[in-house]
């Protein structure tokens, strides 16, 4: 019944994209309009066939149908019904469902935001575009990636659950679905980049559909980044939350172009440059997500061998080749329009740095793809299977970060087309007193080593220059009489709130990494052990707690005589090893991370406990949610303006008076509340 | 309100208002092609054909004239700086060959079990997981190969002797040696010597005894594994297999 009703909603999904692309690009060609408005009814029923798989595979999941292969594989009788639930994106094929859900729940939205643009082609193509893209994953799933395929043979009574460490911390329920929003939200700004270069409309119309868009995918690409490394942080048990391994590179690949992407587009709107850098991105973007999923789940990177054998990855590569080849194509043929009309007048200008601060997320970008396809393409050409360490990225992407921290300082306060001396020194002067501060400080208070000191005197550099931004913008609501709560809101002082998360998060990222200490103690009940001023005393275990999900065994740890923390070993049903959880006392200043390596042998023996320091590791957290928060009030609907533009070749010294919203006012007002 | 046509005249070139005048432009040149049509069918009066045409024509005439206009201000490629062209080409050379030797450098082989890239510190939880994986679809030979591994990285890791004990006891059972039957009982041994009241461990010893004709000392082994408070579903299939030993069958257990 399930196997029937999925596979019913995957057809349905399936027909839907097709003769939805097929009904758009007849109706682009025909000029019809009755046609392309028919993309809404089409979007609806692709939304409907999405959720009937998704019903229909949860439905089984929950029922413990294990006549269903991916549930006899994935699902299990012991296993609570929340993690039941999640399992469905643990797995490649119900994945991929989670993919096409989020999808056509895009699909739906850009319809019923554009609902009285249905007939304007540029919207006709983008809809054909996201139909085209919708079908690919339902013709996955229809294919290579079906979950819905019954087994073969007698039906299992019972399955091995999801693998144990997707099943112990409700972060993995969680981090899946915000890093598939983003991932999948890229494809509304690409097809819209798609559809400018199909009909030549590649002024800013398209860039300002979908900004909202853009801003939405980033955001919960960045919420998704963040609480996958909160979940390698609470689960993982080795006290680290980033390691560059492939599936945190493929996800951070798109974020890096994606960022890049929300600065450089605040040029092409004001000056009317970067058109093909703008494209380039937004299609390079939407390819390092293909990319992403190709990598992490093609067994490309077992070995360059397993990628044959992977059911999907030839299918995945083969898209990304189309959406590369299309994407350079279009670019090429529409050259013509695409130049732009000025140049950067000077290096110091909100321009040259926002170009600066582009060149450096595109160098950071290649660094970590390098990296992450050296072992494919080494194993390809010697045949033998390599591993690039931490290092590499450690050293490679040190001095770029440390790059984009000087340049979150200086864009802000810089003016559009050419700076003086004079104006650098006025606006840059306090930032800069507190970026000295920032250095000197932590070295009064003891820290050493020369990359963290840098990064916080930099941090600190940018957090004043963000805040000054804010406080101008305060001050000009307030001498308005407007709520000055409103210095937060828009593009550029939601940009600023943004830059304040990337801040807090670089100072706790330099500390922790650089001052974490960590040892190793086989203690005995009641016997204490110290490590970086903190004193942990072994209590003894508590009663093994055995319930039908896993075995559970916990220590007892005391924290500098205080509150008494649980490390705990969980044995899962089917699993021959046991997977940690680690207990961590969380304070402003530093976490005490508690690890039980080995539970004593015997009865009130010793226990072999890691015991990790890692400073400031909260505000990585406090650092995201701020990002996140920045976000959504620089996404936030603010009044609008309206200023005469200007030529966007307008030479250097002209009078300047352009400006389309209250995101991109003129420079003739404050420089409070120009574009980040 | 501003017309495409309007907004390209004020003498700002918009790419949108191009692109939409150029689609009036193929409208317009269809529309004529479908009037002559209708004349030739005779559904159109001569009247009313050069009043349409007329109309047509100058409407056309005058979105040709904007997008000419328009084609005029689309941006010339600005004359290539030689020097610049060679800096960017230079850096990105740099910066490739400079990464690629990097990556180069940080590399190292790669182990069954190990991720492609990064540093994540405790990778024996993979490694395990792809050993249980491998000896599962029947790739014992690989199987014991990683376990290997990682007990050469972490030769106390109790999991991976218990396993590995196991796997050498059933294939010395197929392979009927004796000699790879007692190295697995030195594995599982070393667990247990490891850690005592192991109930896996305990209860894989009880198997390999039992390939031993050890059928005493296996029996003492189970009863001790379920004195160990196994897992409940080790408990179970402990249970099981006591009961079968006790009857004086062997089962071959999976590894």
């Amino acid at each position: 019944m399930n196997a029937a009703l999925g596979t019913a909603g995957v057809v349905l999904g399936t027909a839907a994209s097709v003769l939805g692309a097929i009904t758009m690009v007849v109706g682009l060609r025909g000029r019809r309009p009755s046609l392309l408005r028919l993309g809404r009814s089409y979007a609806w029923l692709v939304l409907g066939g999405a959720l009937l798989a998704t019903f229909a595979m949860q439905s089984a999941l929950i029922g413990h149908d294990f006549s269903l292969a991916y549930v006899a594989r994935n699902g299990s009788r012991s296993t609570p019904v929340f993690y039941t639930i999640a399992s469905m994106w643990g797995a490649l094929e119900g994945s991929i469902i989670l993919w096409v859900l989020v999808l056509s729940c895009y699909l739906v939205a850009v319809v019923r935001r554009f609902r009285h643009r249905l007939d304007d082609p540029l919207v006709g193509w983008a809809l054909m575009v996201m139909f085209v893209v919708s079908a690919f994953f339902f013709l996955l799933i229809l294919g290579p990636a079906n979950p819905f395929t019954v087994v073969s043979g007698a039906v299992p009574l019972d399955g091995p659950g999801p693998n144990p460490l997707l099943q112990n911390h409700i972060l993995m329920a969680i981090h899946p679905p915000f890093l598939y929003l983003g991932y999948v939200g890229f494809t509304v700004p690409f097809a819209f980049a798609i559809a400018a270069l199909v009909t030549g409309r590649l002024g800013e119309g398209w860039l300002g559909a979908t900004r909202r868009w853009t801003l939405l995918a980033w955001g919960c690409l960045t919420i998704g980044i963040v609480l996958g490394s909160w979940w390698s942080y609470e689960v993982l048990g080795w006290g680290g939350y980033w390691a560059w391994d492939p599936v945190e590179n493929a996800s951070f690949l798109p974020w890096l172009t994606g960022t890049a992407f929300l600065h450089s587009v605040i040029i092409q709107e004001r000056r009317g440059m970067l058109r093909v850098w703008n494209l380039s991105l937004v299609m390079a973007t939407f390819s390092l997500t293909i990319l992403g999923t190709f990598l992490t789940r093609s067994g490309v990177l077992d070995s360059v061998h397993s990628f044959t054998e992977s059911p999907i990855g030839p299918w995945l590569l083969s898209f990304f080749a189309l959406v590369v080849v299309v994407s350079v194509g279009l670019i090429g043929w529409r050259g013509d329009r695409l130049r732009s009309p000025g140049s950067i007048d000077s290096p110091l200008s909100r321009e040259g740095i926002f170009l600066a601060n582009n060149v450096a997320f595109a160098a950071f970008a290649f660094v970590v793809l390098l990296g992450t396809v050296f072992p494919l393409v080494y194993e390809s050409l010697r045949g033998e299977q390599i591993s690039v360490g931490a290092p590499y990225f450690n050293r490679m992407t040190m001095p770029v970060g440390m790059t984009l921290l000087f340049l979150m300082a200086v864009a802000p306060v810089l003016p559009w087309r050419k700076a003086s001396g004079e104006l650098l020194r006025t606006r840059l002067l306090w930032p800069a007193v507190a970026g000295t501060a920032g250095m000197a400080l932590p070295v009064l208070f003891g820290a050493r080593g020369t990359a963290p000191v840098v990064a916080f005197g930099l941090a600190s550099f940018a957090a004043a220059a963000a805040l000054r931004q804010i406080v101008l913008a305060a001050r000009v609501l307030r001498r308005e009489r407007r709520p000055v709560l409103g210095a937060l809101v828009g593009r550029a002082n939601g940009g600023m709130v943004v830059h304040l998360g990337v801040i807090v998060l670089a100072v706790a990222f330099a500390a922790s990494s650089s001052y974490t200490s960590s040892s190793q103690f086989r203690l005995d009940e009641g016997q204490s052990a110290s490590v970086s001023g903190h004193e942990v005393t072994y209590l003894g275990m508590n009663e093994p707690r055995v319930t039908r999900q896993k075995t559970v065994r916990s220590a007892r740890v005391r924290v500098d005589g205080d509150q008494v923390y649980e490390p705990a070993l969980n044995q899962f049903p089917n699993a021959t090893q046991t997977i940690p959880t680690p207990s961590v006392r969380s304070r402003l200043i530093d976490d005490v991370y508690l690890v039980l390596v080995a539970p004593p042998a015997e009865k009130g023996g010793s226990a072999l406990i890691k015991v990790i320091v890692g400073p400031l590791v909260m505000w990585l957290w406090v650092g995201g949610a701020i990002m996140a928060a920045g976000s959504v009030l620089a996404a936030w609907p603010t009044s609008r303006r309206r200023f005469e533009p200007t030529p966007a070749s307008e030479p250097v010294g002209a009078p300047s008076t352009r400006s389309e919203s209250d995101d991109t006012l003129p420079d003739t007002l404050p420089d409070t509340l120009v574009a980040p | 309100m501003s017309t495409p046509g309007s907004a390209m005249r004020r003498g700002r070139l918009d790419l949108d208002a191009l692109a939409m005048l150029e689609e009036q432009r193929d409208f317009l040149l269809r529309s004529l092609d479908d009037l002559d049509a209708e004349r030739g069918r005779g559904d159109l009066g001569e009247g009313d054909f050069e009043t349409l045409r007329d109309d047509y024509t100058r409407r056309a005439a005058e979105v040709l004239r904007a997008i000419e206009e328009g084609h005029g201000k689309l941006a010339q490629a600005p004359p290539r700086s030689r020097l610049r062209t060679a800096l960017v080409i230079v850096a990105v050379v740099l910066l490739a060959v400079g990464a690629g030797v990097a990556a180069a450098v940080s590399s190292g082989t790669r182990r069954p079990g190990e991720v492609a890239t990064g540093g994540v510190v405790d990778r024996q939880i993979g490694r395990m997981a792809e050993a249980a994986k491998l000896a599962n679809e029947g790739r014992q030979l690989e199987a014991l190969k990683l376990y290997d591994r990682i007990l050469a990285d972490e030769p106390d890791h109790v999991a991976a002797l218990t396993e590995r004990g196991l796997l050498l006891g059933v294939l010395g059972r197929s392979a009927e040696r004796d000699a790879l039957i007692e190295e697995g009982r030195v594995s599982l041994e070393r667990a247990l010597a490891l850690k005592p009241k192991d109930p896996r461990a305990l209860f894989y010893r009880g198997l390999v005894l039992r390939f031993l004709g050890e059928d005493e000392s296996a029996l003492d082994s189970f009863r001790a594994a379920l004195a160990a408070d196994p897992p409940p579903d080790l408990r179970s299939s402990i249970e099981g297999f006591l009961a079968t030993a006790g009857a004086g069958q062997v089962p071959v257990p999976s590894p």
